[in-house]
């Protein structure tokens, strides 16, 4: 059979993967010329087929040129109707759409923009990479929800929802999708697995490499900014110019029958406290903080130092830090992501300072004498530094105080705004 | 006609625009009904049948629930062929998904990064390189798309006549005309994307939906403190 057409791409583009995967499901073939990114798609004749210069690019044999890789994919599995690639009515053909537009927005486009952070296309921001991040877990959340209860994607056999989703994930456990995320994900790993070992499909995807830690980024030599997280780190992230290698890790065990997600809270095990955590939630709630008959006067005749802990928190990278109220939106994300430990941490944070000039600080008051378990929950907890506070030392009381009553001043920045985890 | 089904979306969401816009041109009714953002998103009849809780959300009248703005917008155009929305054969339709596609990646979505940024501001941190950087890539298609229109002698992207990709494309040149082209920018050097934005817009059938342009005078930018 003649080959449909020519492909122009690059290999590692997941979008490449899912194009000639979805010729090798159709029985299809593909021409693959030689072709040089950053090279050939400045030359005149390359251009004058596809003006914007971009790939994946498809030069159709019957003289159709067609751009945008799930464009080129889904006109490939269009052409033959018999493979099923596009279900069998029009309420099917919909939802493989549907699962080729969330891959792609929902997950995809998180690996793009991290990648592009990380090696240097765009400025690194560690606000964004967390936003970002938190998106994809969200993705992939709900991506594994939908595979609790099917095989394939739409219907009963493969298509493009499972070829392009497979593509996406391929990328994905090289970088973003770590060890204790596809943890969590058993049943995306297992659709995964199930796709890229189809016979057709086994040469064309090859063989995946599976992250033991998402990538990181790692400051040029010359920042002064302090990148060492307080915690024991694991081994350092690849090299940034090998971004999609890593350790040669065992995959066979990442398909094994899936652990229980929530193993017993530690916290949970602790010897019982005098101290209750929504007693002070609420005294805090409806006192004044300071005066007599003040939640702080409440605080200190019930805290049990034992069973609870204060900790200070700094933000780390305050020089990023712009406005006021997006900084104050900054903590409420944090905030939100601590949503997890509700049940053994209250939190008293705010935005210091004036715009472009301000810091991130505040108080924690938590179960157990450690905070990592506590906010560990939270992706972007290692933004922030943590110091335990000696309620019996003076300058600590005052902070914690100040950082409780909303009046707290560091090297004369005044509190602007603040939030409140309850 | 009974409407087909029902659409968690905004009003003033380009992809709700979007897929009512493809409704009319297909002569079909859907039921809009407005998200709220903190009420509609904790209704179970809302998070059970669309656990990733994101707007548009569709779901016709014998239960078949679908999301993804651009493909919900195509499901709708799928439904009256004659409409011509999606061409009328595979090559046609496949020029079709590459244009929606495009408009989508290339020319809404740095857009409306820089609105999510610097006019609704959930991004954290957004700066003035983060900006610029989307505004060069969103130069960069609009050039391409430019020079693309200014070659149509029938003013659409595909065939003669209004088909999805236009439809999808006017939707996301509204965000640009919002955040990266300011007047000077609309009548120079991408006249042709906002003649082709006038021309979907005033088709009598949508007009109504895409409502005010709500365009700048100048292309935004950071003001020095």
């Amino acid at each position: 059979m003649a080959p449909i057409g020519k492909l122009y791409s690059a290999r590692g583009m997941c979008q490449t993967t899912a194009i000639k995967a979805t010729a090798a499901a159709a029985g299809l073939e593909l021409e693959e010329p030689e072709y040089k990114h950053y090279e050939d798609n400045k030359k005149p004749d390359f251009l004058a087929k596809f003006p914007h210069g971009k790939i994946p690019a498809f030069e159709g044999a019957n003289g159709l040129n067609l751009t945008e890789g799930a464009a080129i994919a889904r006109y490939i599995a269009a052409l033959s109707p018999n493979s099923g690639l596009l279900g069998g009515t029009i309420e099917d053909a919909a939802l493989v759409d549907q699962y080729v537009h969330f891959a792609e927005t929902e997950i995809h486009s998180s690996n793009e923009l991290i990648y592009m952070m990380l090696n240097g296309y765009v400025p690194y921001n560690k606000a964004i990479h967390t936003v970002l991040t938190e998106r994809q877990l969200r993705g992939y959340s709900t991506l594994e929800t939908i595979l609790l209860t099917r095989t394939y994607l739409v219907g009963e056999r493969l298509t493009l929802a499972d070829i392009t989703i497979a593509s996406v994930i391929f990328l994905s456990v090289s970088y973003t999708l770590d060890a204790p995320l596809r943890a969590r994900y058993p049943n995306i790993l297992r659709h995964f697995d199930l796709i890229i070992n189809q016979p057709k499909l086994k040469e064309v995807f090859g063989q995946p490499t599976f992250v033991e830690k998402a990538v990181q980024y790692t400051p040029p030599a010359k920042e002064k900014k302090e990148k060492e997280p307080k915690q024991p780190a694991p081994a350092p992230a690849p090299k940034k110019e090998k971004p999609k290698k890593a350790e040669e890790d065992d995959e066979e065990d990442e398909n094994l029958v899936p652990e229980e997600p929530k193993a017993k809270n530690p916290l949970d095990l602790l010897p019982k406290s005098t101290f209750n955590l929504e007693d002070w939630k609420r005294a805090y709630s409806n006192k004044d903080t300071r005066g007599p008959g003040g939640s702080l006067e409440w605080f200190y005749e019930n805290f049990d130092k034992e069973g609870f802990s204060v900790y200070r928190v700094d933000f780390k990278y305050n020089e990023e830090l712009t406005l006021v109220f997006m900084s104050s939106n900054q903590i409420g994300g944090f905030f939100n992501r601590l949503e997890a430990s509700r049940k053994y941490l209250f939190g008293s944070m705010g935005v210091l300072g004036a715009a472009n000039d301000s810091i991130i600080a505040g108080v924690l008051i938590l179960r157990g004498q450690d905070v990592k378990p506590v906010v560990e929950v939270a992706p972007d907890y290692e933004s922030y530094d943590y110091r335990k506070l000696d309620l019996e030392n003076s300058e600590d009381k005052a902070f914690f105080e100040g950082a409780l009553a909303w009046d707290l001043e560091i090297d004369g920045k005044k509190w602007q705004d603040g939030k409140n985890f309850k | 006609m009974a409407p087909i089904g029902k659409l968690y979306g905004h009003p003033r969401q380009p992809q709700t625009k979007a897929i009512l816009s493809a409704a009319a041109i297909s002569g079909l009714e859907i039921d809009l009904i407005t998200f709220e953002f903190g009420v509609t998103n904790k209704l179970p009849e809302f998070t059970q049948n669309f656990p990733l809780a994101k707007i548009p959300a569709f779901e016709d009248n014998e239960g078949f629930k679908l999301i993804e703005g651009t493909v919900i917008a195509r499901y709708v155009s799928a439904l009256v062929p004659k409409a011509g929305l999606l061409g009328h054969d595979v090559k046609e339709t496949a020029e079709i998904d590459q244009w929606v596609h495009f408009a989508e990646s290339e020319i809404y979505v740095p857009a409306a990064n820089i609105y999510a940024g610097m006019v609704a501001k959930y991004l954290p941190a957004f700066s003035e390189e983060q900006r610029k950087h989307y505004q060069e890539r969103e130069e960069r298609s609009l050039k391409f798309l430019d020079d693309y229109l200014a070659s149509r002698p029938s003013g659409f992207l595909v065939n003669d006549s209004l088909t999805l990709a236009d439809i999808v494309l006017a939707a996301g040149v509204q965000r640009v005309g919002q955040t990266v082209c300011g007047a000077k920018e609309r009548e120079g050097a991408y006249r042709h994307v906002f003649a082709h934005f006038e021309k979907v817009t005033n088709d009598e059938r949508i007009k109504h939906l895409f409502g005010e342009p709500g365009f700048v005078d100048e292309a935004l930018s950071f003001k020095a403190e």
